[in-house]
């Protein structure tokens, strides 16, 4: 019970803060942020649409998933007496 | 009036992180409030009689391990008593709101089906007492489809169909000790609803018996009156070498694919989980982006070992990420949530509690 008890300490605060809400909303930006993104999910978009989008737009960045920054802030939020 | 735990004059009680004492509670302070609701409600702990009374510290290796004060008299209708006493004890020193059970936890079968439920019927009346004087309510009810022998292969997906037809005359008494016990939530746990070799299994036939037991059960809740949940708790395999409810979204597929989407939820274990190869956060996740986690099983497992080892919950990221699904889905809510909106995490835990919300409650654990 206490085990649960902590882990609801540290995942309100988590939440609180927009800890992962944040940098996940910014993973996925592109598909609220691009025409093509929302269009796609509205499955209105075509394969000869996307591959034309994709040469036109060139080759993807490179992003990092962060996992381990988020590992870590995550053993932050879990280890930091104020959750206590 | 016995005594099983007398270490604990009336119930353990928050004393903080600086406390030495062993049965105090540390975090879990009932009345705090977090995210605008106390401690409390957040966590709907259950206890499981099945792990809690009635484990015996049995394996495939050895026999009953466990001595408890209670249950040991050689009247088995006395040892139910103290098994019973013993329990609401506990579930009140312990200050959990919840108690679940399997129809077998606490009523030994007769000879005849008659017998057999008029005994239930008898040993619900009790319970429904201790309810009364503790304040300890029931989170779910359950039927133990898989410990008689003429299960072995199967209850509802058993080749005869009248082993169906016995598994379906226990889950009749199950609902219906449920719903006199003002249960929030009945399980179907598929202990041994999965198959061994295809050399001898009709895996359509199956299926389609299982889907059939769950339209039955379904549909006898509702005209019996049932308000509560309906929940199935996934497990991949064990002792079946492949079960049909294997993970939440095998579990979900089923459920679409037969018309039993809308009827019921899940209730899903860590162990189980991990056991098909899952984190439990992942099952959790994908119960509740279905709209479908109705209630937790905590019980954990080992990751050296490859078998249901039921353990109690203590790894904090386990827990932070299971609160964290939970939140983020605003509590556990149930069918029954539609009209009463409260959460109820329950889950259970081998030998003690569970927070299954109950939905989940807090839950313990069916199998």
């Amino acid at each position: 019970m206490d085990t649960f008890a902590r882990g609801l300490l540290v995942a309100d605060r988590m939440i609180r803060d927009g800890a992962l809400a944040e940098p996940l909303a910014k993973r996925y930006a592109g598909w609220r942020d691009t025409e093509m993104g929302k269009k796609i999910l509205r499955r209105e978009a075509t394969l000869p649409e996307l591959e034309a989008w994709a040469e036109s737009n060139g080759e993807p960045e490179r992003a990092s998933g962060r996992q381990e920054a988020l590992e870590n802030l995550l053993n932050e939020y879990l280890f930091d007496p104020r959750t206590e | 009036m016995t005594v099983y735990f007398p270490e604990v004059r009336d119930r353990i009680r928050y004393e903080g992180p600086d406390t030495k004492n062993p049965l105090a509670f540390r975090v879990y302070d009932a009345d705090r409030i977090v995210a605008g609701k106390k401690m409390s409600e957040h966590l709907r702990f259950a206890v499981c009689f099945w792990h809690t009374m009635r484990g015996t510290g049995a394996d495939p290796f050895g026999g009953a391990s466990f001595e408890r004060p209670w249950g040991r008299e050689s009247d088995p209708r006395a040892a139910e008593d103290s098994t019973l006493e013993a329990a609401f004890e506990f579930f009140s020193k312990l200050g959990v709101g919840f108690w679940c059970f399997h129809d077998r936890d606490v009523a030994t079968p007769e000879k005849t089906l008659a017998e057999t439920r008029k005994h239930l019927d008898r040993v619900v009346k009790k319970a429904a007492r201790f309810q009364d004087e503790t304040g300890v309510r029931l989170l779910w009810g359950t039927a133990n489809l898989f410990s008689h022998p003429r299960y072995t292969h199967g209850a509802a997906t058993n080749p005869d169909p009248l082993v169906f037809a016995h598994a379906a005359a226990q889950v009749r008494g199950a609902i219906d000790a449920t719903i006199e016990l003002g249960g929030s939530a009945y399980v179907l746990w598929g202990g041994r609803e999965g198959y061994s070799t295809l050399l001898n299994t009709d895996l359509r036939q199956e299926r389609e018996q299982l889907a059939s037991f769950l339209h039955l059960a379904a549909e006898y809740a509702r005209e019996a009156g049932f308000r509560g949940t309906l929940l199935i708790e996934p497990k991949p395999m064990e002792p079946s070498k492949h079960q049909y409810d294997f993970d939440a979204a095998t579990t979900l597929g089923f459920l679409r694919e037969f018309g039993l989407f809308d009827r019921f939820w899940l209730n899903v274990e860590a162990n189980h989980a991990t056991l098909a190869g899952h984190s439990w956060e992942h099952d959790l996740r994908v119960a509740s982006i279905a709209g479908k986690l109705g209630s937790l099983d905590v019980n954990r497992g080992d990751p050296t070992l490859g078998w249901d080892t039921d353990q109690f919950p203590t790894d904090l990221y386990d827990a932070t990420a299971a609160m964290r699904v939970i939140l983020e889905q605003g509590g556990l809510t149930t069918r029954r949530c539609a009209a009463d909106p409260s959460t109820r995490p329950t889950s259970s835990t081998r030998t003690s509690a569970g927070w299954t919300p109950s939905r989940a409650g807090s839950s313990s654990r069916t199998g």
